[in-house]
């Protein structure tokens, strides 16, 4: 996870400049990420093509799981913006359900007892929740390793509690319930094929976004930031900020995608948003594998699939989760996607 | 008053459990640099080992307590073999938090498989009864409780500051690099750690069984408490562990008497957070630890 990526060079690694300045990247760089750069750059617009065309056809395919596969949708994007912060910046947040609450609770509390329009709730939600984040980031971003894992599940903790402590306001462990369905114009996104295209539509954009960071100068300030915070410090990165905005990025994915999850449902709970979910989402950035798009969607696919894979098998699911967990974590430290890419690299090198 | 009283003793019991697992966590940590949060899933898998074995042998809760503590003796020396140390060996801090909520899900799972998803307690250690002191009503159990902790601490102070074994322990954690130079098998200390961390676990749930319900879903809140208590009081720190168990414990009772006993935790979990803010080593803990 923290493997140091020399940038190819410091100049003007301050301000956000613009993501896609092409960059020569150095040509010592040997195999990895680096030299593969300019490659993907040509390829990957050409790959996300037929992937979206797969992922819209997908219900067609397989219409007795779309309901699954929008809850896939939902928590892909939790994990893709928890990708920004961890994956890239190595910092853990083991609270992302803070604004997934904020986002589900608000979202459903503006509708039901408000009637704002549902759009209009989410939007709200997300920018309460970039609030919230970057309020919460510049105290708590300043604890490190363990001391910031706690201070996060801590946030964990206190959501579910307050989401089943305050009965008046959430409807306390019974949860918010008759909540309206998400409203696009005149258009109401009820059925699970209907939720399924608007996240295809949220998804597709999330990681668009997320895919141009990672590429961009962000990208490699932030990976500079995790791999050694002092020295990117020295070459002028201003690591707190850098370390707030992908909090701030993280909050709204996570708030969106907790709207979504409540307009989807149609009620949320305390189950929901518990410290579970939270672990579970972490769990799903790890599996996958940090630092790519397709990796998150593996964790979110895995991890939510695996309790929908038999009724029996729903009984066994935690205990193979965790299983699998403990095996990739430790031999696969790039997680499942990561380590398909470096097989394959590595047989196209040798052949 | 007695209606005080009666919180504050409670609360107290409720921390001295969260002390014992925040110790085990403590000691692996000084040891090998893994916090283990599969902590409070021992500790449930204990209890529950624990009121099985009793139910179908009929032995006295006691001498299920010492059968188990052996058993989760070696079997954390087994864990530490087959999971933790490799993964140790191969992953960095961040990583090795995960395999450990891997450990402490996968142990959740076992727990839904074997014992389901139904609430368990046991019998009560003998002299089993309530006495009544000044209006307070205290449970036998709780002077069990209060007891192992006190024994545990005890003990693990005698171990590391007056047996041979325990300053080779102490030099591991203090530089295992020198410690190694110096030809002690830091291996075998991990194991010891581990073993010892076992025991500790196995006793918290042994003892609290009786005074509670526990199932396969309480492993998180223990874990989330040890640790709280663990890093509150300062990693690696004993003294601290226990300050910050029997705290977490007694903010929780506090304020779940005047508030509703979720927003407790709200309280005391964000007390914590606060001290780390203020004080981020924790109470008891070293600065540097925390810049590493």
């Amino acid at each position: 996870m923290s493997s140091i990526r020399t940038p190819g060079r410091p100049g003007a690694p301050d301000g956000q400049g613009t993501p896609g300045r092409p960059e020569a990247p150095p040509a010592t760089a040997g195999a990895r990420a680096p030299a593969g750069r300019g490659v993907d750059r040509l390829r990957r617009p050409a790959a996300a093509v037929p992937a979206l065309v797969v992922a819209a056809l997908l219900p067609f395919a397989v219409p007795g799981w779309v309901g699954l596969l929008v809850v896939v949708g939902i928590f892909f994007l939790v994990v893709l913006g928890l990708g920004l912060l961890t994956g890239l910046a190595g910092q853990v947040s083991l609270g992302q359900t803070l604004f997934m609450a904020l986002g589900g609770y608000g979202a459903g509390l503006l509708t039901l007892r408000l009637h704002w329009p549902t759009t209009l709730a989410t939007a709200v939600m997300a920018l309460a929740s970039a609030l919230v984040a970057a309020g919460l980031g510049t105290t708590l971003l300043r604890l490190r390793g363990y001391y910031l894992a706690l201070a996060t599940l801590g946030l964990a903790v206190i959501t579910e509690a307050l989401a089943s402590g305050l009965g008046d306001l959430t409807g306390g462990p019974s949860g918010l319930v008759a909540v309206p369905s998400l409203q696009l114009g005149g258009w109401t996104v009820f059925t699970d094929r209907a939720n399924y295209y608007v996240l295809l539509v949220v998804c597709a954009a999330g990681a668009w976004f997320v895919a141009n960071i990672q590429r961009g100068q962000t990208g490699r300030a932030l990976t500079a930031v995790a791999a050694d915070a002092p020295a990117a410090a020295m070459l002028g990165i201003d690591t707190a900020a850098y370390k707030t905005r992908a909090f701030v990025a993280s909050a709204v994915f996570a708030s969106v995608a907790g709207s979504l999850y409540t307009f989807y449902l149609r009620f949320i709970s305390p189950d929901v948003i518990g410290v579970t979910v939270a672990l579970s989402v972490v769990i799903m950035l790890a599996l996958g594998g940090p630092r790519t798009i397709a990796g998150p969607l593996l964790g979110a696919l895995v991890l939510q699939g695996l309790p929908q894979a038999g009724q029996t098998f729903s009984q066994w699911e935690p205990l193979v989760a965790g299983l699998v967990l403990i095996v990739v974590m430790t031999y696969f430290p790039r997680g499942l996607w990561g380590t398909a890419k470096a097989l394959v690299a590595r047989r196209r090198s040798t052949s | 008053m007695t209606d005080t009283l009666q919180i504050v003793v409670s609360g107290l019991v409720d921390g001295c459990v969260y002390a014992l697992i925040a110790l085990g966590m403590t000691l692996v940590y000084s040891i090998s640099r893994v916090i283990n949060l599969a902590q409070g899933g021992f500790v449930v898998l204990a209890a529950l080992t624990a009121v099985s074995l009793q139910q179908h042998t009929g032995l006295s809760p006691i001498a299920v307590a010492a059968i188990v503590v052996v058993v989760f003796a070696a079997g954390l020396a087994l864990v530490d073999r087959v999971v933790v140390l490799p993964g140790a060996r191969r992953a960095t801090p961040d990583r090795m938090l995960l395999v450990t909520v891997g450990l402490l899900q996968a142990i959740g799972g076992f727990l839904l498989l074997v014992w389901g998803n139904l609430p368990y307690t046991m019998r009560p250690f003998p002299p089993a009864g309530t006495a009544v002191a000044g209006g307070v009503r205290i449970n036998s159990q709780y002077f069990w409780i209060v007891g192992v902790l006190a024994l545990s601490v005890v003990a693990l102070w005698a171990l590391l500051h007056r047996t041979r074994l325990g300053l080779v322990m102490r030099a591991t954690a203090g530089n295992p690099e020198a410690a190694e130079l110096l030809g002690v098998n830091t291996d075998r200390i991990r194991l010891i750690a581990f073993s010892l961390s076992g025991a500790m676990a196995a006793l918290a749930g042994t003892t609290v069984i009786p005074v509670t319900f526990l199932q396969f879903s309480t492993v998180t809140p223990y874990a989330v408490a040890g640790f709280v208590a663990a890093v509150a009081g300062g990693l690696g720190s004993t003294a601290g562990a226990v300050g910050g168990g029997l705290a977490l414990g007694l903010l929780q009772a506090v304020f779940s008497r005047y508030l509703s006993s979720q927003l407790a935790e709200v309280i005391a979990i964000g007390a914590l957070i606060a001290l780390l803010l203020v004080r981020p080593s924790g109470m008891f803990g070293k600065v540097s630890e925390v810049r590493r």
